[in-house]
């Protein structure tokens, strides 16, 4: 509910900040029956949806700016600087409602009572205006009717007994009228069915008019005989003595004699003269909540464009940033010194801060998810518990987007291959009801979303064989269960055996990875048969700067995210200069790494270092060195995207700009592994 | 099979909030600002939708607008209408109902008597 609550209010205030600039035009040209219009049309939102969430006192005061302005288009007041004043004020003020809708700040409150009271003298000089232009007494006294409260006494009796809770029309029909005032409904059923109501006896309190109370049933006028009587023109059901007599009447079960009641009550108000009409108002003051206003933060809403430029210049100053540390390195001025310092910290933190701007909880998307499965489950008619952990968990807003597909193509697979009907689960001694786990979580840089069911799980055989059908590997390949898996994710691989509605549509796992590394994340799947099978999303946290491990070969510069660097060794070059091979597997403490080296990779070979530094990596699950010829330090790279020249060239996530003005390669460092060991 | 609903309300907060709490009860939602952009999802997709769950008072087309359309649409007549609406002049809610309204309920609802308002006009029409 807090999120709807949230959204209100944003679009509450974005529906006022409109009204300010039409409210100004208005001051120089008060006839503007747009603007006249425009502001009833707001207020009569605002109202609507106030009530709607339950804000009073939002819905009160917009209910009655809207009446003004709905005498003002129709011509009842004319617009003059009073009314426009108070417009202006009560806009102001209906900003700070929307901050504070319980009224629990003084101020605010103090201010309420002022313009209410404003505003009502408005609305009265309406009435009074409305009541001298209506020349014909019965129109008068039509008006009048609608001030004073009467006790009415209606008989409800559907053409055929009403099942009460079958949801007729009628018994929600009743829950209204409860609404109008203060009221004594009594039900009558059938003896042999109590579900079954015959007729409702009902005594109301209200100031609605006779027609009134009829427009409550009009949309069961036909379905049901309806009578209205007047009982008196105050509010008798306050006086004890007269529910009893209603009771004494219903105990009897005799049909309601209205005469009888009428003479009744006339006896019971010259005996009680003395203290009559006075509980009429039943409005009873709520409790002020205040620590719920205390705990909602203020939004604003803002164009993504200009977070994005934003982002941009802090993408810019972080640069900047880096040149002058660069500079301070070479002057060594004490007083820059701190400069730079301080300026690092506040860059930093600025970075940090437009960041979580742009992130959105995956919370967002998973509603979709949910209802994707609970479609799913009855159209493959599979008992399904999805769960979602960790949801809250925030991705810049760009990669759920291009998340969504791919995580409806997963869901869609686990619903269709991966979980067993119910049958299948029953005879493998799981519970019928298959579960489907999504849970996020940060791991270092990285945020991983696990899909994971506990179905069928994998057939490694079966992969292979459709591999090999398929011509993907030769039947003589051997294959670790990874590698199987990674067949998957092969264009135009499909182990579905028929297609079917849900999942065969065209789109297969190679799209889906596809769509992920796009921005720059990768999935990678584990399953074990008859257990289950799990999808693992990794993702980056964020698309345009990434913190790296700055490292120079042969006076090029190349950046490697930092997030997977293990640790680096520094052994001698001769060491690596192997057989000419790209990829080679070094000793090194102790342990055998296989290990690429950028010198060869790039062909850069125009120097020859003693010693080279060996950068551990995690890829995957496993870990891989990269050899540079040296580490320069961590850096923030601010990513530049690459022409399109280099599209094939997929392991370089982009380039970056170094303090001094060079440039540097940011390497995809898992990429860059399985580009050179093919 | 699921029935759809199509909310219209030119006010986001109040669209999404209805749509939400319809999803929950396990209705199928659509969503339209105002009465025109109805009317078109309406006639681009006759079957898809099952009722139409209007606001009154919207810029462009307005309920009513929106009410005369459907009951005068050969495809569409069928389709049941309900208000949800502030509004609660009698003698528009006379014109409704002789247009073909089904229901007009008022905000703020109350959300089973809402809900099975909804109910009883997908099952009667």
């Amino acid at each position: 509910m807090d999120e709807f609550h949230q959204s209100f209010f944003e679009d509450s205030r974005e529906l006022l900040s409109q009204l300010e600039s039409a409210l100004l035009s208005l001051e120089s040209n008060p006839q503007d029956k747009e603007i006249i219009e425009e502001i009833f049309r707001v207020m009569h939102t605002i109202k609507g949806a106030a009530n709607m969430f339950g804000f009073e006192q939002i819905g009160q005061f917009t209910h009655d700016i809207e009446t003004i302005y709905d005498a003002i288009r129709n011509h009842e007041i004319v617009l003059d600087n009073l009314v426009l004043e108070t417009t202006f004020r009560s806009v102001d003020h209906i900003y700070a409602l929307l901050e504070d809708p319980e009224l629990s700040d003084e101020d605010n409150h103090s201010t309420h009572e002022k313009l209410l009271k404003q505003v009502q003298d408005i609305i009265d000089e309406i009435e009074k205006s409305k009541k001298s232009q209506q020349t014909t007494a019965i129109l008068e006294v039509e008006e009048n009717e609608k001030e004073i409260v009467w006790t009415y006494y209606i008989n409800i009796r559907p053409h055929e007994a009403v099942d009460k809770v079958s949801g007729h029309p009628v018994s929600f029909i009743i829950e209204d009228i409860i609404e109008q005032g203060q009221n004594k409904i009594k039900e009558h059923v059938k003896a042999e069915d109590q579900n079954k109501v015959i007729y409702w006896d009902i005594y109301l309190a209200t100031n609605l008019n006779e027609e009134g109370i009829r427009n409550l049933f009009l949309f069961v006028e036909d379905e049901c005989q309806i009578e209205v009587h007047k009982l008196v023109s105050c509010n008798i059901l306050a006086e004890e003595a007269f529910v009893k007599k209603t009771e004494e009447i219903e105990e009897a079960d005799i049909p309601v004699d209205i005469e009888y009641l009428q003479n009744y009550i006339n006896e019971l108000l010259a005996e009680i003269r003395d203290h009559r009409l006075h509980q009429i108002d039943e409005k009873k003051d709520k409790p002020s909540d205040n620590n719920k206003t205390a705990n909602q933060s203020a939004s604003i809403r803002v164009a993504t464009d200009k977070i994005d430029r934003l982002v941009n210049l802090v993408s810019e100053l972080i640069t900047l940033q880096a040149t002058l540390q660069s500079v301070n390195q070479i002057q060594k001025l004490p007083q820059l010194e701190s400069i730079t310092e301080n300026l690092e910290l506040i860059s930093n933190n600025l970075r940090d801060t437009i960041f979580s701007i742009s992130l959105l909880p995956l919370d967002t998307m998973t509603v979709r998810l949910k209802r994707l499965v609970r479609t799913l489950s009855q159209e493959l008619n599979k008992e399904v518990k999805f769960i979602t952990e960790g949801v809250d968990t925030e991705l810049d807003k760009n990669i759920i987007e291009v998340l969504s597909d791919p995580l409806i193509h997963i869901l869609r697979n686990c619903m269709d291959h991966g979980l067993e009907t119910a049958e299948e689960r029953e005879a493998a001694g799981k519970s019928t009801e298959g579960r489907i786990t999504l849970r996020a979580y940060h791991s270092g840089a990285n945020i991983h979303i696990e899909i994971e069911d506990d179905g069928r799980g994998i057939n490694i055989d079966t992969i292979r064989t459709r591999a090999i059908q398929k011509k993907l590997i030769s039947s003589e390949e051997v294959l670790s269960p990874e590698q199987t898996y990674e067949l998957l994710f092969k264009p135009g691989f499909s182990t579905a055996e028929k297609v079917t509605d849900v999942s065969g549509r065209g789109v297969g796992m190679d799209v889906v990875r596809k769509k992920i590394r796009e921005v720059r994340g990768d999935i990678s799947i584990q399953s074990e048969l008859g257990q289950g099978t799990k999808m693992t999303i990794r993702l980056p946290m964020s698309l345009s700067i990434i913190d790296g491990l700055l490292t120079e070969v042969d006076g090029s510069f190349f950046v490697l995210p930092l997030n997977l660097v293990m640790r680096i060794d520094e052994i001698p070059y001769q060491q690596t200069n192997l057989d000419g091979k790209l990829m080679k597997t070094l000793a090194i403490a102790d342990k055998q790494l296989p290990v690429l080296s950028i010198r060869d990779a790039f062909g850069l070979k125009e120097s020859t270092p003693d010693m080279v530094s060996v950068v551990n990596v995690q890829n995957g699950e496993e870990v891989r060195g990269i050899v540079v010829d040296e580490v320069k330090g961590e850096i923030q790279a601010v990513l530049k995207p690459l022409g399109s020249m280099y599209s094939s060239q997929d392991y370089l996530s982009g380039s970056t700009i170094l303090g001094d003005g060079n440039i540097a390669f940011v390497l995809d460092a898992n990429k860059l592994m399985t580009h050179f060991s093919n | 099979m699921e029935k759809t609903i199509l909310v219209v309300d030119d006010f986001g907060s109040i669209r999404n909030f209805l749509c939400s709490t319809l999803n929950k009860r396990g209705y199928n939602t659509l969503a339209a600002e105002n009465g025109k952009e109805a009317l078109e999802k309406l006639i681009e997709n006759p079957s898809g939708i099952n009722l139409v769950l209007s606001d009154f008072n919207m810029p462009k087309m307005d309920g009513m607008e929106l009410l005369k359309n459907i009951k005068s649409h050969t495809e569409l007549k069928e389709k049941p209408v309900i208000f949800l609406t502030t509004e609660s002049d009698p003698k528009t809610m006379r014109e409704a109902k002789e247009l073909g309204l089904s229901a007009w309920v008022t905000k703020p609802y109350k959300l089973l008597s809402f809900l099975s308002q909804i109910e009883y006009a997908l099952n009667n029409g």
